[in-house]
């Protein structure tokens, strides 16, 4: 094997993998990436964590092909201090590589290409063109409350419904809940798919790469997204979703109007001031007022008010600050509604008027 | 300076708990441990220790030693139970309590001395209680200063009493062996004596410089130490701040079943623990020693604070699926949990609830324990845990153990 390929794109290429490559593997090949020379002029490099597999195809001069998996980490390291000026990768033997750039010279050893495991295949599947930033969108807004809970399998990943039309993104992690629905095209999907928590980071760093257009495709065990010359599959959770409907309140006993802004400032100082494991903070609605205490015996008390829409009888509730914090932070208009029932019932937050959002959080006892 | 400081340390506690409960025993040579082949030696009667029996010996070690001791099986709950008891008459003397260990215990006679009078006589007045209510004895220590007590109540055991008097500190302290220093290990005792330093007296002569060039940081704390200086308080009540079970394994677990087994059995007696304690526990902990002596420990944090059995037991299986278990054999398990919230503080409440049967988890485990405590471990436990759950372990700690004796074994 050996090829001449240009810095930037090799350190491109590198740099999506090295995020995908799982250092602290039982097996070492997942450490690496593998590259692949063509003959027909281009490179491939992949990598994965046997959860998500990445695939980028670089061209490059190719003048033998041949593939040889190399340590990413190094491999980003030492590529990340090269000039811009292409650099030439042959393979050795014994499975070692030589990077040479002008008078420099590098020797990696690597592993045999064979070694590598296969990644998931998505020939034979029907990719639907899809608009990359409003799949961005639908994971940005809902991303913050997938459960981080190892144990709660089903938890652990974004619940995803697509007709064609619009699609459906719902997280919660059994406090809270988030669901936002968005005019998309997508693929048709019979019902809806559990995508794994790391598996939307690394969807989200690849479309935030990639300006043009993306297609996606759902077998029963992956879903992959194509942009151009690079290919991401993610390993589906394969479990239920709960019934989230069930959680959602269909009605509310008050409902306070607040300009978004203002609650958002409050709840971050509030937040400072709270304690720091539970962030406790009491909320107080009354006639044309929402008033704010954080009290932390270590700290000291915070006291705030702001002003709102609301006309009934006064509540008082528990909630921990970040939970509405992450919330307000992605919606992105003026006015934000708060529903209550009780003090021990969940509250949903929505946007006054615009996207199809809410989130429902549930509130602590105080 | 501080006023002045007691350190009691029970003499040779758990042997002395068996001789006191079978007076068969009194004047023979006593071994409490585990007897199995990779047993170890919890601890000796003096008896014992005449032949060069110690505590943390290997018992295979201490019975060449001494072939005619008696091994007795530990009881923890007697030694918990003659501990509390200890305890209690600590504190009817002072509130400043800082317990070293089950059997040993800093006391601050700060401000007690118009109505306890002087040091002396609290800890007679101390010893003559143990003695007369709990049939132990112990030996004291008296000093204005922390280190120099707990030395001091190792001079004359058992049934010792030593004080060093203000002022005396330095000449207490000037012939003792460097290793009589706390903070003194088995490399710095080496590098002191390699350079001709042999007593804490030679320590003190060497000078601060001196020392901080040799040990750095830890240099000066010598200094100091060797100098009587050291204004550590007796801080009472210091909670725990982890709780554990391990087990050495008589004979090495081969494949994640049987490794299973045990940390399915090692983790129902922390949780049990957790539930004694009202405590409930973020962080589980793994540890596993394979036959060749390599350790390894993971840890990992749960969403919420538990002290479910099951909760725990999955956490470590989790774990446990990072260790490479194949080809390896393993002598040594432990499960343990920390960074521990109180069962009642202010709850955030549940959307979803955690596991479809969670309330009934928490149920199931508050009685589980309930009947665990009451009645030991034989009465109701995990079948999946399996018939091993004790035999072959000499058990680190193994509360609750029903039967009062164990036949000691045949030996060689």
């Amino acid at each position: 094997m050996e090829f001449e390929i240009d810095q930037g794109k090799f350190l491109s290429a590198l740099a999506l993998a090295q995020t995908v490559a799982d250092k602290r593997s039982t097996m070492p090949v997942l450490a690496n990436v593998l590259i692949n020379a063509h003959k027909d002029g281009h490179v491939v490099f992949s990598a994965t964590d046997m959860m998500i597999s990445l695939t980028e195809s670089v061209p490059a001069e190719v003048k033998s092909p041949g593939a040889l998996t190399l340590a990413v980490r190094s491999l980003y390291g030492v590529t990340r201090t090269l000039p811009d000026r292409p650099i030439r990768v042959r393979a050795l033997d014994n499975h070692w590589a030589q990077l040479t750039v002008g008078r420099n010279e590098f020797k990696l050893m690597g592993t045999a290409h064979s070694d590598f495991p296969e990644l998931p295949d998505p020939s034979g599947l029907e990719f639907t063109a899809a608009v990359g930033h409003a799949l961005a969108d639908l994971i940005q807004k809902t991303q913050f409350s997938v459960s981080t809970d190892d144990a709660r399998v089903n938890l652990n990943g974004v619940l995803f419904e697509c007709d064609g039309e619009s699609a459906t993104m719902v997280s919660t992690d059994g406090h809270r809940l988030t669901k936002y629905s968005a005019p998309f095209t997508g693929p048709k999907l019979a019902k809806g798919i559990i995508i794994p928590r790391k598996g939307m980071v690394e969807i989200r760093k690849v479309l935030d790469r990639i300006d043009g257009p993306v297609e996606l495709a759902v077998d029963g065990q992956h879903f992959f997204v194509r942009a151009g010359a690079l290919l991401l599959s993610v390993k589906l959770n394969n479990v239920t979703f709960p019934p989230y409907q069930q959680v959602i309140p269909s009605s509310h006993k008050r409902r306070v109007t607040a300009l978004r802004d203002e609650l958002l400032g409050v709840l971050r100082r509030a937040e400072v001031m709270a304690p720091e494991k539970t962030a406790t903070v009491r909320l107080e609605i009354g006639d044309g007022s929402l008033k704010l205490t954080a009290d932390n015996p270590d700290l000291g008390v915070a006291h705030q008010e702001i002003e709102v829409d609301y006309a009934g009888d006064t509540l008082v509730a528990g909630f921990n600050a970040r939970y509405l914090i992450e919330v307000l932070e992605v919606i992105d208009t003026p006015k934000i509604y708060l529903e209550f029932q009780n003090e021990l019932d969940p509250c949903v937050i929505r946007p006054v008027e615009g996207p199809d959002f809410l989130g429902v959080v549930m509130p602590m006892r105080i | 300076m501080a006023g002045p400081i007691l350190h009691v340390d029970m003499d040779a506690f758990f042997a002395s708990v068996e001789v006191r409960d079978d007076p068969s025993l009194r004047g023979r040579p006593v071994l409490v441990g585990g007897a199995g082949r990779r047993g170890v030696v919890a601890a000796a009667s003096y008896e014992a220790r005449r032949f060069g029996c110690r505590s943390a010996q290997p018992m295979a070690h201490a019975l060449r030693l001494c072939p005619q001791a008696v091994v007795i099986w530990p009881r923890h709950d007697a030694y918990a139970a003659a501990s509390r008891q200890v305890f209690a008459i600590f504190a009817r003397f002072s509130p400043l309590v800082e317990g070293l260990s089950i059997d040993e215990a800093f006391i601050d006679l700060d401000g007690t001395q118009r109505l306890w009078g002087p040091p002396r006589a609290v800890a007679e007045a101390i010893r003559a209680a143990v003695r007369a209510e709990i049939g132990l004895t112990c030996s004291v220590g008296i000093s204005s200063v922390k280190f120099i007590a707990k030395i001091a109540s190792g001079m004359n055991k058992p049934d010792g009493l030593t004080e060093i008097h203000r002022g005396d500190e330095l000449d207490f302290l000037a012939p003792l062996p460097i290793g009589a220093l706390w903070g003194v290990g088995p490399r710095t005792e080496a590098r002191l004596l390699q350079r001709g330093i042999r007593t804490v007296g030679d320590l003190r002569r060497l000078g601060e410089a001196t020392l901080i060039e040799w040990f750095g940081a830890h240099g000066q704390h010598l200094h100091r130490l060797s100098r009587a200086q050291d204004d550590r308080a007796v801080i009472p009540d210091r909670a725990a701040k982890s709780i554990s079970h391990e087990d050495t394994y008589e004979r090495d677990l081969i494949g994640e079943d049987a490794l299973r087994r045990h940390l399915l059995s090692q983790a129902t007696r922390v949780a049990d623990r957790l539930v004694a304690q009202g405590l409930r526990a973020r962080v589980v902990h793994l540890k596993i020693r394979d036959s060749a002596f390599v350790t390894e420990s993971r840890q990992c944090t749960l969403p919420r604070a538990t002290d479910e059995q099951r909760e725990i037991y999955a956490a470590a299986c989790r774990l446990l699926a990072t260790v490479e278990t194949d080809e390896r054999g393993f002598r040594l398990t432990g499960v343990g949990v920390a960074s521990f919230e109180s069962a009642h503080t202010t709850a955030q409440l549940d959307l979803l609830p955690p596991t479809p049967t969670a309330a009934r988890g928490a149920a199931l485990q508050t009685v589980l324990s309930a009947v665990r405590e009451r009645f030991g471990h034989q009465a109701l436990f995990p079948a999946a845990a399996g018939a091993e759950r004790r035999p072959d372990t000499t058990g680190a700690i193994s509360e609750s153990l029903p039967q009062p004796h164990r036949p000691p074994p045949k030996r060689p």
